[in-house]
């Protein structure tokens, strides 16, 4: 009885009780995400077992490491792997952001409501287009022969043949980026948008007062009051940099451009899910996550180095 | 309030939990480890459904199977599906799915949610499935299925695939005459570039080069675009394989694996696919057609979808292997004004082939892994399956599933089957097909071959028959132009039936080490493919090949080869 009244008089079980009912706001949400997200971790268990589908995993037999080392020793395939990787997530991550902010800037400085919110949709519209769709109207653009872009630009005597952009290795990293740029401008420019509207207008006011205009206003109030939404979007997309939307590579990776063009997880898709090889395509699943963790652990450090400014 | 608020946001908090709860639940134990039917495979309700009782006092049983396309009638109301339904008192609820159907069975096996009836594509599947010990073992019920038994007396052995010798399965279209894939997957070509030539017999490699080289002269543009010489599907996994299927118009292969082997029928053993002298050849083929601009440049980034574009356009006067594309085009020729443009099908070889003259392998199926069929136990009446697999091994059962209904669908003349003008217009797809001809083709065994009095059960199995039926007036012309009888005579002058026996149930476990090394050899030629086909010259397209063979040398492919040839020598003293 007194260990009961010691538990209820405990400071912090008086907190969660005081503020019982958020509390009970909160859990649906925080049982989603341990449901859905950390439970299925136990599944990392199956990078160490030699499991097969259809069997039980707690009976396979451990073999440890192994599917670590046949990974990283027994080809090189994770060095093209992970920079392609790397390379076109980080750029498009990037360009991406930094094309939405300019795109924010700009759109705010328009006074024509009506066609703001007319470039808005429009530019809001491939967000919702699926990679499929997408491929087919590159195809039919930039296909080297058929391709619209390219049969205008052999007839205007502008190039002599048509360019292999879908086939062409050096241009894979190009396409996607300026892919991912298109696709996502509408929506990445609205968390701009939506911080831009927040900024106080006193702020402009006062630059106004001291003589700026609309450029010195741009750089010396807008920029900097968006600051920390973009150091928060490029951390918490710091942990995606190792993620790639395979939809996207299934459709444009091909025989002549698989060297720039095959990330990770096409990787894992082909050499574990397709061959039914659930372990080796969770060993690899699982560097892959670790070096995310670390990657957004140390990204928000050096922020906060930097700049003051961090998640956690 | 504040009371009525507390008490809402605690119920909605509640109303979620229960909801999540009652969502994650599962209703049954899907685990594989579950023996849903008895040890001995037999279902504990045989007395109450079994073969004893009349169809009518027997529950109504519906099964679920997988398919591709949905048929355009639903099974039960077709004349076969009827039949079935009064026989048996069962029917089939055909279910469609998308995607990669090998990643489904995977993925069901993994769920542990399959249903009853299932086609498992290949051997190295069913063995999956069978250590998984999902599979209902048939031995038992053979003594209740003697037309089964009697029918696939011989091909039964072939489909014990599984180290204890029990019976998992059976294949569906086994035995198939060699006449139904006589025609070769060669290439097909556009009927009036030949008329432009004077019909010229086109065989050789350089043949074909010459010609197309021509017909590109003769004919720039097409439809107001720029001609194409040769269209070919070479987007995604086909790179591994379509370049090199040379192998099979020669003599002595025919069976591959199409992975990282290729089994030689005269010397009974398995050799590597990737240094095939055939493969080479192929590879020459196709970097000749690139160099002369023959070969489409848009083929490797080319999926199915889009040869078939461009042969339903007429722009390519060509197109290799997925000659089966111009079923769709050639119609759609025909209805756009340009029936002249329609596609024939055309026999190639290369240069060491024709100079070997060796018969030609035609496939006659006496194994069909890809169409092995098996009962899960999820089957809630298995015997009841069996019961319909014995029916279905009759060849009055063959005759309806694979005809329709004598007086309907054909009718008797001097003894051999000849189709009626509904028949002819289900064909044509101007009419329903009602009955649901073949309809349960995917899931039970349709033997295609010769009846008691040497007719074929199938009459579009006579090549005669067949080409009345299925090709159009021009293209029926356009053989006769060539001085062939029907457009069966090459293939089946220069080939020779040959079965295709243990080959298919030689299986290596894909997740294994020596899987894993396959998956790197086809991968590697996969891309090392391209390169040798875009070479600029002779001398470039020997130095690449020469750094594949060293590349290829460093997976160690005789290990690979060595492990095959074992497999199929341990099968090969179990007959």
């Amino acid at each position: 009885m007194g260990l009961l009244f010691r538990f209820r008089n405990h400071h912090t079980v008086k907190k969660i009780i005081r503020h019982q009912y958020i509390y009970f706001m909160l859990f649906p949400a925080v049982l989603l995400i341990f449901v859905f997200q950390y439970l299925p971790l136990v599944g990392w268990l199956m990078a160490f077992k030699d499991y097969k589908p259809g069997f039980s995993l707690w009976s396979a037999e451990w073999i440890g490491f192994h599917q670590f080392y046949v990974f990283f020793f027994q080809s090189s395939d994770y060095i093209y792997l992970i920079r392609n990787t790397l390379i076109m997530n980080i750029l498009s991550t990037t360009v991406s952001l930094f094309v939405s902010l300019i795109f924010a800037l700009l759109i705010n400085e328009i006074r024509v409501k009506f066609f703001v919110k007319t470039v808005q949709t429009i530019t809001f519209f491939p967000f919702f287009i699926s990679w499929v769709i997408i491929y087919s109207l590159m195809n039919a653009l930039f296909a080297q022969e058929s391709g619209l872009i390219n049969q205008l630009l052999v007839s205007w005597h502008v190039i002599d043949e048509g360019i292999n952009l879908l086939g062409g290795k050096q241009y894979a990293w190009g396409m996607i980026v300026a892919m991912d740029v298109w696709k996502g401008l509408g929506y990445n420019s609205i968390i701009f948008i939506a911080s831009i509207s927040a900024i106080p207008v006193d702020q402009y006011e006062a630059a106004e007062i001291d003589g700026a205009g609309r450029f010195k206003k741009m750089r010396y109030v807008t920029v900097p009051n968006l600051m920390p939404t973009l150091i928060v979007l490029l951390i918490i997309n710091s942990g995606y940099v190792f993620s790639s939307d395979i939809s996207k590579y299934l459709l444009f990776m091909n025989s002549l451009n698989w060297e720039t063009m095959e990330v990770l997880d096409m990787y894992i898709y082909n050499r574990g899910l397709k061959l039914f090889n659930f372990p080796y395509a969770t060993a690899v699943e699982i560097v892959k996550s670790c070096v995310s963790i670390t990657l957004i652990i140390g990204v928000n450090q050096l922020s906060k180095k930097l700049t003051g400014k961090a998640i956690f | 309030m504040f009371n009525k608020n507390k008490a809402l946001i605690v119920s909605l908090c509640l109303i979620v939990l229960l909801g999540m709860l009652a969502a994650c639940s599962k209703a049954t134990d899907q685990s594989p480890s579950t023996n849903k039917s008895a040890e001995t495979g037999k279902s504990a309700e045989t007395n109450q459904s079994g073969a004893a009782a009349a169809p009518q006092d027997r529950p109504f049983y519906s099964i679920k199977v997988m398919v591709r396309v949905l048929p355009e009638v639903k099974f039960e109301e077709t004349g076969f599906g009827k039949i079935i339904k009064d026989k048996f008192n069962m029917t089939f609820d055909f279910i469609p799915y998308t995607g990669d159907y090998v990643e489904k069975l995977n993925l069901m096996l993994a769920a542990g949610d399959y249903p009853e009836l299932l086609n498992i594509r290949n051997n190295d599947m069913v063995q999956k499935y069978i250590d998984a010990n999902v599979l209902v073992p048939l031995d038992d019920y053979l003594e209740d299925a003697p037309n089964f038994a009697k029918m696939f007396e011989k091909y039964i052995p072939n489909w014990r695939i599984s180290p204890d010798n029990k019976l998992y399965k059976w294949e569906a279209n086994v035995p198939t005459d060699a006449v139904y894939y006589a025609k070769g997957l060669d290439i097909a070509v556009r009927m009036d570039a030949l008329e432009q030539q004077g019909w010229p017999n086109l065989l050789s490699t350089d043949s074909y080069i010459t010609f197309l080289k021509k017909a590109l002269e003769q004919n720039p543009e097409t439809n107001g675009q720029k001609t194409i010489g040769m269209t070919v599907a070479f987007a995604g996994n086909l790179m591994a394989w379509l370049p090199q299927v040379m192998f099979e118009k020669g003599g002595r292969y025919l069976a591959s694996i199409l992975n990282g082997v290729i089994f030689n029928d005269v010397t009974k053993e398995f050799e590597d696919l990737s240094t095939n002298e055939y493969v080479l050849e192929s590879y020459q083929f196709f970097n000749k057609l690139y160099r002369e601009g023959i070969l489409d440049k848009e083929s490797f980034t080319d999926t199915e979808d889009q040869v078939q574009e461009k042969l339903n356009s007429g722009r390519a006067l060509s197109v290799w292997y997925s000659v089966y594309k111009t079923r769709t085009a050639n119609p759609l020729l025909s209805k756009a004004g340009k029936p002249n443009m329609q596609y024939i099908r055309l026999p190639v070889r290369s240069d060491k082939q024709i100079e070997r003259n060796e018969k030609r392998e035609l496939f006659e199926t006496d194994a069909n892994a890809q169409g092995s069929v098996a009962i899960t136990k999820e089957a809630k009446y298995p015997e009841r399956i069996i019961e319909l697999l014995n029916w279905i091994s009759t060849d009055e059962a063959q005759t309806l599933m694979q005809n329709g209904e004598e007086g309907v669908y054909y009718t008797i003349v001097d003894g051999k089957k000849q189709p009626t003008d509904q028949y002819k217009a289900v064909l044509a797809k101007t009419e329903k097909d009602t009955f649901g001809l073949n309809g349960l083709s995917q899931v039970f065994p349709t033997y295609k071959t010769k009846d008691a009095n040497g007719n074929y059960i199938d009459m579009l199995a006579d090549p005669d028959v067949n080409d009345q039926l299925m090709l159009s007036a021009e293209e029926r012309n356009a053989y006769k132009q060539l001085g062939w009888k029907n457009s069966y005579q090459y293939w089946l002058d220069t080939g020779v039936p040959q079965s295709v026996g243990l080959v298919y149930q030689v299986v290596i476990d894909p997740a294994s080490e020596l899987g894993a090394a396959e998956a790197n050899i086809v991968q590697l030629r996969s891309k090392w493919t391209p390169r040798l086909i875009q070479a600029k010259n002779d001398e470039e397209f020997q130095s690449i090949w020469e750094q594949y063979l060293v590349e290829h040398e460093k997976l160690n492919p005789q290990k690979l080869v060595d492990e095959y040839n074992r497999l199929y020598a341990e099968k090969a003293k179990n007959q």
